[in-house]
Parts: C-alpha cells; sequence; structure tokens
C-alpha cells in the first residue's frame, strides 16, 4: 500500500475549515469569490422582496403607473442641464424613499457602486481646459492655494449628479416593485413574448444559481490543497459546460412540457387591471416635471 | 462594459433603442425560425446562462480571478439571432432589477454585447472552423472568437462615450454626460480590455465551448444551409451604386498623395517621397491611368469594385477549400 502524506493542518483538530481554495494569504480563492457573488445576489433578490412588500407610497400605485412615473422622472433627470434641476429630483426622489418605508441605507447600497465608480473616474475634470477654456479656482487646502478647472468642476458636479440620480431613481424602482408586478407592469410596454421570456429567465435563474452553488460547493468540501491553475481553470470550464448542457436540455423538457399543457407558441396572459385616480395623478405630476426639466 | 444612465445623452439613447427594435424584431422571428417551440424556454434558459456565467470567477494567472461575458458563448451554442435574444433579456433583468448597466441606456449595452458581439464573435468562430475541424482548431478558434468580439464592443462603448462631448454640450462646450473626449476614452476602454478582460474572454470562452463538445457534440448551433441569392443582389447592387462616391470632391482625410501632403504640411516626408509610387496596383484610385471622362472613369469605378468583390470572395471560397476534407 502507498504510503498516504498528510498535511501538517490535516493533524492538527481545529474549528475553522481548512485552507485551500484560497490564496496562501486568506485571501478569497475564485471559487469564495463565485459562492459570495451567489450569495450576494440571493440576498438582493430577498431583501428587494421584503422592501418592495412593505406598505407604502410607491407600493400602493400600480406597477404600470409607477414605472411609468419614475421614467419620467429619469427622462428629466437627463435631460436637464442644470445642477439645481438634479438636486431638486434626487430631493424628490429621497422623499419618495421616505414616503414608502424605504432605508436610504437600502437606496444608498444600490446607488454606492456606481456613484463611487463615477466620482473617481471623473476626477481627472478638475485639472482640465473645457471648451476650450481654462478658468481656474483658487481653493484654499491645508494653508496652500489649490488651482482647479473652473469648468472642469462644474462639468464633474453635473455629471456626478445626474448619475447619482437616474441611479437613485432605478434603485428606487427596484426596492418597489416586486418581481411579479414588475413583469406585469413591463407587460403594458413590451411585448408579452419578451416579458414571459423575462420571467422565465428569472425564474431558471435560481435553478441554475443552485446547481453553481452545490457544484462550488462539492469542490470546496473535497479540496485539502492548493489546486493548480490549470486543474481550476478545467473545473470551472467543466461546471460551466455542465450548467450549459443542463440549461439546453431543461429547455426541451420545459418545451415538452409546455406542448403537454396546451402551448402552441402564443403567450396569453390575464388582462391588467384599471388604474385608479392615485396612479394618473402620479403619471400626470411626473411628466409635468419631465416638461418642466425641458425649459431648463 | 454595462454603461449606466446619465453617461449617453438622450437622443444617443433613443438611437440606439430606434437601432436595436428592429434587430430585436428580425432576431425574435429568426429565433422562432430555429428554435420553433423550443424558442421560449431555450431563450430563457440561455438568458439565465448568460445571467449566470457573469457571477462566476475564472482563476487567471497571478492567483485572482475575472469574469467573463458570455455572449459569444451563447451566439456560438444557440446562433447568433437567438444569442442577441438571449443576451438582450439577461441584460434588461440586469438594468431592471439589479441596476446593473442603465435603463434609458439599455438600448446601448444590448447594441454593443448582444448584438455586435453576438454577430462578430459568431462568424469568426464560423469562420475559423470550416470544415472538419478538430479540438485545437475548436479551442483557437473559440478564443479568438471571445477576444476579438469583446474588444469590438469595448470600442464601441469607447466611441459612444467619447463623442457625447462634442454631440451633447452647451454652447461653450461644456459636456452635459460623458465628459471625455475619443482621445481619453478609446485608450481608457481599450487599454484594459486588450490586456486583461479580453484574455479572461478569450480563455472561458474556449474552455466552455470545449468542454460543451465534449460532453455533447450536437450542442453546437447547426443553420440550415443558408439562401445566398439576397446576398448577392445586395452586392450587385452596391457595385452598381459605388460611382455615388465620385460625387464627393476632395481626397478623403489621410488619404492623401504627395502633393497633398506638400499643400498641408508645406513639405514631403522622405520616406513617403522614396516609396510613395512603388506600387501603383492594378487599377489606381479604382480608375484607369490617363481616362478622364466622367462616364468612363464611373464604369472603371465599378469595374474595380465588381474585381475587388470578387477577390474577396474567391479568396475566403480558397479558404474554405482548404480546411475542407
Amino acid at each position: 500500500m502507498a504510503k498516504i502524506i498528510l498535511p501538517l493542518w490535516f493533524k492538527e483538530a481545529k474549528d475553522e475549515p481548512c485552507p485551500m481554495g484560497g490564496k496562501l494569504d486568506g485571501a478569497p480563492g475564485f471559487i469564495e469569490k463565485s459562492l459570495l457573488n451567489i450569495a450576494s445576489f440571493m440576498k438582493g433578490v430577498l431583501d428587494t422582496e421584503e422592501s418592495a412588500s412593505q406598505r407604502g407610497f410607491l407600493q400602493g400605485l400600480d406597477a404600470r403607473a409607477r414605472m411609468m412615473g419614475i421614467f419620467a422622472l429619469m427622462l428629466a433627470s437627463s435631460v436637464t442641464g442644470r445642477i439645481l434641476a438634479l438636486a431638486g429630483i434626487l430631493s424628490i426622489a429621497v422623499l419618495l424613499a421616505y414616503l414608502s418605508s424605504i432605508s436610504l441605507l437600502a437606496l444608498a447600497k444600490r446607488v454606492l457602486p456606481v456613484f463611487v465608480f463615477t466620482s473617481v473616474i471623473s476626477l481627472p475634470l478638475f485639472f482640465m481646459a473645457i471648451g476650450g477654456t481654462f478658468e481656474l479656482w483658487a481653493l484654499p487646502f491645508a494653508g496652500l492655494n489649490v488651482w482647479i478647472s473652473r469648468d472642469g468642476g462644474l462639468v464633474y458636479f453635473l455629471f456626478v449628479a445626474r448619475v447619482l440620480t437616474m441611479a437613485s431613481l432605478v434603485g428606487l424602482m427596484a426596492l418597489t416593485t416586486r418581481q411579479v408586478d414588475f413583469f406585469k407592469g413591463l407587460g403594458y410596454f413590451m411585448p408579452r413574448f419578451f416579458v414571459t421570456a423575462l420571467f422565465m429567465t428569472f425564474r431558471y435563474l435560481f435553478i441554475l444559481l443552485k446547481t453553481a452553488e452545490d457544484a462550488a460547493f462539492a469542490r470546496k468540501s473535497r479540496t485539502i490543497s492548493h489546486a493548480r491553475q490549470k486543474e481550476s481553470q478545467e473545473w470551472f470550464a467543466s461546471r460551466v459546460a455542465l450548467i450549459l448542457d443542463k440549461s439546453v436540455k431543461t429547455a426541451g423538457e420545459v418545451a415538452l412540457a409546455m406542448a403537454s399543457r396546451g402551448f402552441t407558441g402564443s403567450v396569453k396572459t390575464f388582462g391588467y387591471g384599471a388604474m385608479g385616480r392615485k396612479d394618473y395623478l402620479w403619471v400626470g405630476l411626473t411628466v409635468f416635471l419631465f416638461f418642466l426639466s425641458l425649459g431648463m | 462594459m454595462h454603461i449606466p444612465d446619465g453617461y449617453l445623452s438622450p437622443k444617443t439613447c433613443v438611437l440606439f433603442y430606434a437601432g436595436m427594435a428592429p434587430v430585436w424584431y428580425l432576431a425574435s422571428r429568426k429565433a422562432s425560425m430555429s428554435l420553433k417551440v423550443r424558442q421560449l424556454p431555450m431563450l430563457a434558459l440561455g438568458a439565465a446562462f448568460t445571467f449566470l456565467i457573469m457571477m462566476f470567477n475564472i482563476p487567471i494567472p497571478g492567483g485572482s480571478s475575472g469574469h467573463m461575458v458570455g455572449t459569444v458563448v451563447v451566439s456560438i451554442v444557440l446562433g447568433p439571432w437567438a444569442g442577441v435574444v438571449a443576451l438582450s433579456i439577461a441584460l434588461a433583468l440586469q438594468a431592471f432589477l439589479f441596476a446593473d448597466g442603465g435603463v434609458l441606456a439599455l438600448g446601448a449595452n444590448c447594441f454593443n454585447m448582444a448584438f455586435l458581439m453576438s454577430f462578430t464573435g459568431y462568424y469568426i468562430y464560423r469562420a475559423l472552423t470550416i470544415g472538419k475541424s478538430g479540438h485545437v482548431r475548436r479551442f483557437a478558434a473559440s478564443a479568438v472568437a471571445g477576444y476579438i468580439a469583446l474588444n469590438i464592443a469595448a470600442f464601441a462603448v469607447a466611441l459612444e462615450l467619447g463623442v457625447q462631448p462634442a454631440i451633447a454640450g452647451t454652447a461653450a462646450g461644456i459636456p452635459l454626460y460623458a465628459p471625455y473626449p475619443l482621445p481619453v476614452t478609446i485608450p481608457a476602454m481599450m487599454l484594459p480590455h486588450m490586456l486583461f478582460f479580453g484574455p479572461v474572454e478569450a480563455m472561458g470562452t474556449a474552455l466552455v465551448v470545449s468542454y460543451a463538445v465534449r460532453s455533447n457534440e450536437d450542442i453546437l448551433y447547426n443553420p440550415e444551409r443558408a439562401r445566398l441569392k439576397p446576398l448577392w443582389i445586395i452586392i450587385a447592387v452596391m457595385i452598381i451604386l459605388t460611382p455615388i462616391g465620385l460625387i464627393a470632391s476632395g481626397t478623403p482625410w489621410g488619404e492623401w498623395g504627395k502633393d497633398e501632403v506638400l499643400k498641408i504640411a508645406g513639405f514631403v516626408p522622405s520616406g513617403m517621397d522614396r516609396f510613395g509610387d512603388v506600387w501603383r496596383g492594378f487599377l489606381p484610385d479604382y480608375g484607369m491611368p490617363g481616362v478622364e471622362n466622367r462616364f468612363a472613369s464611373a464604369v472603371f469605378y465599378v469595374l474595380s469594385a465588381a474585381v475587388g468583390s470578387g477577390a474577396v470572395v474567391f479568396a475566403i471560397y480558397l479558404w474554405g477549400r482548404l480546411w475542407r476534407r
């Protein structure tokens, strides 16, 4: 019988998990990162459902009206060229979040990545000549004068304000709309075929995620040492190819199941209820704000 | 690669939505023809797979990891049109439910990642795997297709962002949306995609397609023989219309001869002076030397277009024959 050599840590009884899959310094490896992505996605979906099910102003509106209104505010944010107008729309977004019992922290979590990214990549604007001029501002900082481009600074704040406002509105829409209502609301604007495909995608995503998660955990639980990079890449490719194959085969089975239940290729859905007075008032107000922004 | 809201002007967003509308319509019709009743679940699962592949991390040299877009994988397996629909669905879910990529910018994101990547990746793969291709050629073709498709999409993003200061600014030249011009956006997008994200996409695409084919040889999209008559008609019409280019006066930017360079710069570079006239071509300037008559020039222009198109088709035919066994 061949001699089996065990690693030293295996001989010591410890509660912490074995040091595998990750780098020697304890940083997460690719499996851990994949699992974190999956877990973060699942948590995001659950948090969204929870906040969308609360009683609040936006949650009480018809899904179509809610989306139309938020879309009108997004268009208003897109067309205006004034920082003041953007600040006004952002204030409306914050007020709507308060009236809809959405915590600013939850909204900020959605907005933070794109806000930070935009703020950082736009920093060089402070030192650029914009529009052919290079008018400088002197800002006192730590007893020194820091010279920044006036137009560059204005462009920076306008750009960041616009991105922040639009991201907040999209975040608000996601946090106040249950995914069932969301697809129902989209059906007003898109062909039913696409809406049904969206709905089915969202469902199947969880099935495939479960397969991916199980594969990652299975690998994690069987690893006692650092794997070679080639082996890790082959594992990744084999799992993804397995999921792809499973997707194709499942699609065939689902198609047969749908056909056996009378599906002939055309999609029929229940009709949507009529919108109420509150919904029309909301749409009217937001469209009014859009037209107001055209002049700014 | 996902463009957030606020980076593109409203007219750019409208333009891309308008451009993608017929693509979506055509893609859903084409997918319906190729996938039949399986269409809806296949597109939904394809979109779910694309969504998932963006969450998976690939181990890369250096101990780090990256993630891929996966468009080329989906288009190779489902076909380019079905790939367009599946990717568009995945991008719409990401934008509306997870605020990953803008809602107003969804048309542009779908154009870049669903349309451009799907078609370039698919046709590059097909061109490189003509005939009976073995495992190695398929692997290399997938890698090349993934790399080029991603970089083409990245270039499109760079162009879309870079033109915003020129097309959407105040009278004083203050940009209202993405503030950096093309000389900034092109290197900023292309360098990381060519050096890092492209190789990750290439590697991921090649590995996944190879393993997928190994586990199920019939998984790849196999189109029915396409009708070529419409394509020949289009090429013939375009050849006949080429003399329209003669209406434009002046020389296209950068295609100057020695005389034009002398007028612009005041001197002719020594290299250009020495080598500029070494090779004149069979039909110099798409015409016949000494022919001044406008009608005769137009005829030779059409002839040049026919000769050029014929040469390209013949070269591709030879390439296909070379690989066919």
